[in-house]
Formats: C-alpha cells, sequence, structure tokens
C-alpha cells in the first residue's frame, strides 16, 4: 500500500518541511556535500592500502559509500539510492547488468509484485472493514475491544502481507473509523495512545515472525544462501522456530496495552450504531468474495508446497494474475494501490549478494574481519558460552538502537547483514540466526521518523486535528517498552532454537 | 461477469497450474546430501562428476531433478553436537516436506548423521543406530553434555517415511558399508572412497626419484603422519600392510611407521622427528587439528616449510591448504558413480545394484613449491592435475620454518 504522501512503504519519508531552524536548513546541504566527497575519500583511502583492493570492489565500496550517505541524512526516498547503486554498477563496469540487476529477477521480487497486487484489491474491496466491524460486533464492550481488532488486524495481515507501512496505511482509516462514533465533548481531550500503539506496533511488532510480514525477511533469505532458503523458506519452517518470540510479542503488547488501557477515557464500542454501519454496508460485494477466495487460496496453497512444489513466489505472482482474469482487480488497484518504491527497493537490495559474490567482496569481508573475528571466539557461545547470550544481544540491540537514529529499517538492516554475516560462519550458526536477530532489532522504533508506520499515523492525526490526543511522553515509554520486548523475544528466541535444535 | 465466462477462465486456470504441477510430479526428485559446503573441493569435485553423468546421459537428465543441500561441516565451528542436532533436524525436515525418490550421501558426516536415520526404517537390525549416536557423540562434544547427549538420541531417530526411499552412498571412507548398516536395506546403493594404494606406492617412488642428489642426501624412510581419525581409517590401515612388508617399494625406502597427532604441539614435534630420521612424510588428515586459532592452510604450510623432504598429502584441500602434491581419490568418479548406481536404483531391477570399489586416482600439483625444491616430476602429474582442476603455481607464502 502506498501511503499518503506516496512515500515508500519500508522506508520513511523526507523530513518534514515546516522543521525549520539552522541545523533543518544545513542538514540536507551537508548531507549532500556527504554524498559527493564520501565516495571519493574512500575510494582513495582505499586505493593508497599497501595491498588494495580490486578496482572494482573499490568502486563499488565507493557507490555505497554514496548511498549510506544518502539514506544517512535521508535526503530522498530509500529506494532512489538503492536503484542509484545498481545504475553505477553498471554504468562503472563493476559487475555485468545480469549480475547489477538480478534483484528484478529474484523470488523476493515477484513474491511481493504478487502480493501487492493482492493486497491493493483487499485494500480497494473494503473487506477490512467489513471485518472489523464484525468483530466490534462480536467482541465485549470494552475499551481494548478497538485495541484488539486493530492488533488482530495487524497481526493477521503480517501473515500474509510483506509490507509493515502496508499494513499500516489499511489500518490507518480503521483506526479511525473506530472512534467516529465517539461523541466529541467540547473541551474533552481523547487519549488515542493506546490505539496509536495498536495501530503502530499491530503493523509492526510481528512482521519477522512471519516469512511474508516483511520484504526484508525475503532479502534475509536471498543473502543468506541456498541452505538457509531449504530450511526456512517456506512460511511454516519460517514460522516454527518464530514461536517463542511471537509468545513474548504478543505479552509485551498485552502489558503495554494493560497499562495504556488502565486510565484511558475513550469509551466502550457503541455496538447499537456498529450495527447500523454494518447495515449500511450492504451484503457481501463480488470484490469482497474475490478478495477472501485470493487470500484463502493463497494461504492454503503456501501451506500445501510440499504436495504441489510451487514456490510461493510463484504462487503470489499467479494469484495476483489471476485476480486480474476474474476483473475482481482493476488497472486502478496497480496504479493506486500497489508500492512501486518499495518494489524497486526490494529488486535493488536483492541485488546485493550476487554483485557482492560477483565481486568475491564477501570473502574479502571475511578475510579482513579475521583477526577480530577469532578473539571474539564466537564458536564457543554456541555450546560452551550459552549463558552469556543475553548480554551479547543486549549489546546488540544498544548498538542498533543507535544505528536506527541515523539510518532507516532497510539499509541499516542490510548494511548490518552484510557486515555480520561472518560472524556466522565463525559461530558455525545459520546466517537466519543471525537475520532474524538483526530484523528483529531494527524494526523495532522509538521516535516517529524512524518508521513510515508511526509517520503515517502521526501525518493522519495531524490532519484530522487530533495531534493534541495523545500522551508523547507515553507513547515514547511504550515505544522503548516494546523495544525492550523485542530484544527480550531474541533472547527467548535462542533457548528456544536450542531447544528446537535450530542454530 | 457471466457464468460461462467463470467457468472458461477457471478451466484456463486449472491447466495453467495444473501442467506445472503435473510436470513436476513425473519427474524423479533427488536430493544430494553433501559433507561439506558448496565451496569445497570435494563437493565441487562431486558436482562435476554428477554434471558429467548428466551431460552423458540426456535421457536420464531429462527425468530427474537434482537438488543440492550442503551440511557445511568442513567448517570447524560447525563440527559440534549443537550443529549436529540442528543438521540432522533440517535434514529430517527437508526429506520428510520434499519427499525425494533418492538421496545421494555424500561424504562421511552425511552417511553418520543422515544415512543411517534413512537406512534404519527400512531394516530390523537397529544395533548399528545405537553405536552411531555414540560415534556422533564422541565426535561433536554431545557426550560432555548430558541434555544433547540425550536430545541426540532422541534425534537420531529413524525417519518414518511412507514411501521407499532408496539410497546411494557416495564416498564411503569406512573398510565396510555395514558399519553404517547399508546392506540392511535392498534400496541402498554406494561407492567406497579408499586410497588406490598402488597409484600412493608409485607416486612415492616417482617422488624419492625426483629428489636431486645422490642417495645419501635422498630420505631413507617415509613416515604417515595424521589427525587420530585419519590414522584410524581403513585406508591408512590398508596402506600400512601393504607398504610396511620388507621390499615394498622399489626404491630404498623403509616403512617408517604410523603416527598420530591430536594436538598441534604434537604435530609441530612428529615433523621435526621424521627430519631427524631422514624421513618423508605423507599426510593423511588434518581436520581434528583445525580450530578457531589453527587453519588447515597454517598447519600444511607450516609443515611444507618445516620439512626437510617433499611432502605428499591425502586430502582433498590438500593443495588449496598451501602443499606441494597430494594423491586422493576422484570425487568426479564418486559422483559419476554414484549417478549411475541411482539410475540402476531407480530402474525395474534395483535388486543387482551393489557397492563398487572407485579406480580414479587425482592428482593436485603445487609446481612453485617444486620448484622451490627443484624437483622435476614426470610431465604427466602437471597435466593430470591441470585435468583435475587442482593445479597451482604459488609461490610458498611462509618466509621458512618459523
Amino acid at each position: 500500500m502506498q501511503q499518503p504522501d506516496g512515500g515508500n512503504i519500508i522506508t520513511e519519508p523526507l523530513p518534514t518541511p515546516n522543521r525549520q531552524g539552522l541545523l533543518a536548513t544545513l542538514r540536507p546541504h551537508a548531507g549532500w556535500l556527504l554524498s559527493i566527497i564520501l565516495p571519493l575519500l574512500i575510494y582513495f583511502a582505499l586505493k593508497g592500502l599497501s595491498a588494495p583492493l580490486p578496482e572494482n570492489s573499490l568502486r563499488f565500496i565507493a557507490i555505497i559509500a554514496m548511498a549510506t550517505a544518502m539514506w544517512v541524512f535521508r535526503l530522498t526516498h530509500a529506494f532512489v539510492p538503492a536503484l542509484l547503486i545498481l545504475l553505477m554498477t553498471v554504468l562503472l563496469d563493476v559487475a555485468p547488468r545480469s549480475v547489477a540487476f538480478s534483484g528484478f529477477t529474484s523470488e523476493a521480487f515477484f513474491l511481493c509484485l504478487g502480493i501487492f497486487i493482492m493486497a491493493a484489491q483487499v485494500f480497494s474491496s473494503g473487506l477490512l472493514t467489513r471485518f472489523s466491524l464484525i468483530l466490534l460486533r462480536i467482541l465485549p464492550k470494552t475499551r481494548f475491544s478497538r485495541n484488539l481488532i486493530l492488533f488482530l488486524n495487524g497481526g493477521l495481515l503480517s501473515a500474509v502481507l510483506p509490507s509493515p507501512v502496508g499494513r499500516a496505511a489499511l489500518l490507518t482509516p480503521l483506526t479511525f473509523e473506530l472512534i467516529d462514533d465517539i461523541p466529541r465533548v467540547r473541551d474533552q481531550k481523547l487519549d488515542l495512545t493506546p490505539l496509536l500503539i495498536s495501530l503502530t506496533h499491530g503493523a509492526t511488532l510481528l512482521s519477522v515472525v512471519f516469512l511474508i510480514g516483511n520484504p526484508l525477511n525475503l532479502i534475509l533469505l536471498d543473502l543468506a544462501g541456498n541452505e538457509t532458503r531449504k530450511n526456512f523458506g517456506e512460511w511454516i519452517n519460517w514460522f516454527t522456530p518464530s514461536k517463542a518470540a511471537l509468545l513474548v510479542l504478543i505479552l509485551g503488547w498485552l502489558l503495554a496495552m494493560l497499562f495504556l488501557t488502565i486510565n484511558n477515557n475513550l469509551p466502550s464500542v457503541d455496538k447499537e450504531k456498529v450495527k447500523k454501519r454494518l447495515a449500511n454496508m450492504g451484503s457481501i460485494t463480488r470484490h469482497e468474495i474475490g478478495a477472501v477466495l485470493a487470500l484463502l487460496v493463497f494461504v492454503a496453497s503456501a501451506l500445501t508446497i510440499n504436495l504441489h512444489h510451487i514456490p510461493l513466489a510463484w504462487i503470489a505472482f499467479g494469484m495476483g494474475l489471476i485476480l486480474y482474469l476474474y476483473d475482481v482487480a482493476t488497472p486502478q488497484d496497480l496504479r493506486a494501490n500497489v508500492d512501486w518504491g518499495t518494489l524497486l527497493f526490494i529488486a535493488a537490495l536483492a541485488s546485493w549478494q550476487p554483485i557482492m559474490e560477483y565481486l568475491k567482496l564477501d570473502k574479502t569481508l571475511i578475510a579482513s574481519l579475521r583477526t577480530s573475528l577469532d578473539s571474539l571466539q564466537l564458536a564457543s557461545y554456541v555450546d560452551q558460552k550459552f549463558g552469556q547470550i543475553p548480554f551479547l544481544i543486549l549489546a546488540l540491540t544498544a548498538g542498533i538502537v543507535l544505528i536506527r537514529f541515523l539510518l532507516p529499517g532497510g539499509p541499516a538492516f542490510i548494511i548490518l547483514m552484510t557486515a555480520l554475516i561472518p560472524i556466522t560462519n565463525d559461530a558455525g550458526i545459520s546466517p537466519w540466526t543471525l537475520g532474524f536477530t538483526i530484523l528483529m532489532l531494527s524494526e523495532g522504533f522509538i521516535l516517529p521518523y524512524q518508521h513510515g508506520a508511526y509517520t503515517q499515523a502521526m501525518t493522519e492525526l495531524e490532519q484530522r486535528n487530533l495531534l493534541t490526543c495523545y500522551s508523547p511522553r507515553k507513547l515514547f515509554f511504550a515505544n522503548m517498552f516494546l523495544m525492550l520486548t523485542r530484544t527480550a523475544a531474541v533472547i527467548v528466541s535462542f533457548w528456544y532454537w536450542r531447544y528446537i535444535s535450530t542454530f | 461477469m457471466d457464468k460461462t465466462k467463470t467457468f472458461l477462465i477457471t478451466i484456463l486456470v486449472a491447466l495453467l497450474f495444473g501442467i506445472p504441477i503435473s510436470i513436476g510430479k513425473s519427474q524423479t526428485d533427488i536430493l544430494v546430501i553433501h559433507s561439506d559446503s558448496a565451496d569445497s573441493t570435494s563437493a565441487k569435485e562431486i558436482n562435476r562428476g554428477l554434471e558429467m553423468y548428466l551431460n552423458d546421459n540426456p535421457d536420464f537428465a531429462n527425468k530427474v531433478s537434482l537438488e543440492h543441500y550442503y551440511l557445511d561441516m568442513d567448517n570447524p565451528n560447525r563440527q559440534k553436537c549443537e550443529i549436529y542436532l540442528t543438521e540432522i533436524q533440517n535434514t529430517k525436515n527437508l526429506v520428510s516436506d520434499q519427499k525425494p525418490d533418492l538421496v545421494i550421501l555424500s561424504g562421511d558426516i552425511s552417511q553418520r548423521l543422515i544415512g543411517i536415520l534413512l537406512v534404519a526404517p527400512q531394516s530390523s537390525n537397529k544395533s548399528y543406530l545405537k553405536n552411531n549416536v555414540k560415534w556422533l557423540s564422541e565426535h561433536g562434544g554431545c557426550a560432555k553434555n548430558n541434555d544433547a547427549k540425550k536430545k541426540l538420541s532422541i534425534q537420531a531417530a529413524p525417519i518414518t517415511l511412507n514411501y521407499p526411499l532408496k539410497i546411494v552412498f557416495a564416498g564411503v571412507t569406512t573398510d565396510d558399508a555395514q558399519e553404517y548398516g547399508y546392506y540392511e536395506s535392498t534400496l541402498t546403493a554406494g561407492i567406497y572412497k579408499h586410497l588406490f594404494i598402488p597409484a600412493v606406492k608409485s607416486t612415492i617412488e616417482d617422488l624419492y626419484n625426483a629428489i636431486p642428489g645422490e642417495t645419501d642426501v635422498k630420505p631413507t624412510g617415509i613416515i604417515v603422519i595424521g589427525d587420530p581419525a585419519s590414522i584410524a581409517s581403513p585406508s591408512i590401515q590398508k596402506l600400512k600392510s601393504e607398504l610396511a612388508k620388507k621390499n615394498a617399494f622399489d626404491v630404498p625406502l623403509k616403512w617408517n611407521g604410523l603416527q598420530k597427532a591430536s594436538k598441534w604441539e604434537d604435530w609441530q614435534k612428529l615433523i621435526q622427528a621424521a627430519k631427524a630420521h631422514n624421513s618423508m612424510v605423507f599426510i593423511a588428515g588434518y581436520s581434528d587439528l583445525i580450530s578457531d586459532e589453527l587453519t588447515g592452510k597454517q598447519i600444511v604450510q607450516w609443515t611444507e616449510a618445516c620439512s626437510k623432504f617433499p611432502v605428499l598429502g591425502s586430502v582433498d584441500s590438500f593443495i588449496a591448504d598451501g602443499g606441494m602434491l597430494s594423491i586422493t581419490m576422484s570425487g568426479q568418479e564418486q559422483g559419476v558413480t554414484a549417478l549411475y548406481l541411482a539410475s540402476q536404483l531407480l530402474s525395474d531391477q534395483p535388486e543387482s545394484v551393489s557397492f563398487e570399489e572407485a579406480k580414479q586416482f587425482r592428482i593436485g600439483m603445487n609446481k612453485s613449491l617444486l620448484a622451490d625444491r627443484q624437483i622435476s616430476l614426470p610431465f604427466i602429474y602437471e597435466s593430470y592435475s591441470r585435468e583435475s582442476d587442482n593445479f597451482r603455481d604459488e609461490p610458498s607464502q611462509v618466509p621458512g620454518c618459523q
């Protein structure tokens, strides 16, 4: 789903123009300047080494430096630097076109394309609103119901829609529909904080637990190689080792809700109004039936891959096309509701591994880190030093939280994963274990600008003139708490992985 | 949309998805489980052999679909109990998910970890299963950890499949395949990977003759040095029984025995002792010595630099690790034979299929290191090592014996 501002869904929008001040004015200039200087500096510094890397590798590293500067300063939408990397890779003869653009033929690309088409159709069909209203009618009349609906919808969508911000885009209008029936009393400020948490974290918290909950999960499989794809590349095989994390995350959200809803002033749901709205929607439409069938067939096909042996990517792509064959999806869905920015970003990121492999940069990286890796004695953490893993995870959390203040989630993950993948070789573990850990931590956020879902919710509040209807303090602490919940989920997962033998 | 149109579209969709599914179902699925990583010399060699067989047999190639899975056990950091347990679980999932018609298990670890679990359901004799759990406990360190040990005995339980899975064992290094219980099933076949003794003897003699100078400056004996596992291997034991005989060599060399080293310090002492005894060194294996602190390259480069006479190795990665000359059994032959045996097992009369003995060996050479010792071997060595894709011309990367 596309953001209201047309921004990219897995990355953050550009800094808001109303943030004035000297720093805000200088920031883009400094960023552009660094994008020019940094690649040149790195190129010549590395070239001057006593044993320099091959010319093509030097060029690639310089291109990456340019893109990183653009990402750090958020100079443009995140997919632009990612595509610039590919363009420059071809123009500077770093790698052949077939290698540089191989991400566009990757399974991750086709899987996302297919699912985005399906999601676009679900979005335009109105199915989600009907489903939520039915839930509102069924659920008990408590303050918690609206939150549960948002989190439940977010969680269910996480299992089938690979876009956290896309899910947020679906849930945002729903959030405000859920409070539409509340009578506004003059001078009384509604406290929307719990709803904001349920909206933003409902859309994002479980994204790493499900294979197609986040496009970066698919990039992780591309980066980690064939063996990882065989072991975790199916929906159920990804979900099985993620169960412990799922429980911890849900528990974390429940605790946050307990704290936030205890003194909340939102009145409970007016069931009569819900009934009336459901009646106004009329009977189920052909488009809604199409959306339900598409989702059911997709989920059933994903769970029965062992029988038909058609990879998930082709099922998703096929389902996307079938919706058009039956005329239940429209070209308008493709134009307006498919997040092309994310799709391009995914394709660009999926090209990293083939380029690195072509340049043998992965091996160079391992060799250059050899001394530091040896001193860490990572291999012993799987057996002798297993009890010390929580400290490693806490240190990693601290590092990632700091990096995330600078970098958007997608680039932070790809850079961290590329840099840390040698660890898996030295620890003797699967790259999935590391990737899951990095993704779980790097997808967390504390401030609005750190995640598209959060920014989107804030923009919506602003547009509806509701910016005073939440407590920034509570929101900050709830985000911090849920960030720590993510850390706890990773730590518990390590024990669970040991129990089920998944390293 | 009218009903006829919907009906016709549904038929089209059914055909679009049904045809690929039916084509996939008609193919025979072969899963190749390699003990080592995709980058390893052994896996590359086996794969070359598999490819060669498919190219030569296009009819068979059209009927089968090959999938590879690498256990990555050449990484010493993965040779531990927790990873064994993980890989047992992973491959169990893989086999029960993919339901291949035939599995090719390449290398010792894949046969120990997976092979036995696949053969077991087809047999009534479970004693070898118990023995194997013991072997895995000892080698992966599970014995030190009670929880892991218990888990291993549970996890190393046979995989129950509801169809007759056929198995080919490639590169069987044990003396007798029965150690893995292979003969318990009629649906198994395999190829041994034992050293071809006449080829080893002849290479040692050629090397001796190529050492410049008269007899008084040449070695007087040959000693085999290796880690405990390689020294205990049937190939090396057979080598001992053949070459320890009186006048076994056609050159004035005497057999100075087998020596095992389980620690790097012991290894260094043995190499120094060989020097003192005027012995040539034959390296049987060193993988057990590799650790976080000591790589295969460091072992071989030091050994090469500190040996008085040229060193011959019998390890697939010996040349890549910095060795001068190696003789190993051909992985390519293992690949070709494995698929030949697979085609026989998949045919209508699988009863006639049995175990084969490898005959083809592989020479590896680093020309630059030979030149350093002023050794000139018959040209066929260079040509054969080039053909085997195991030829290098790289100068020594160590300044000398330090």
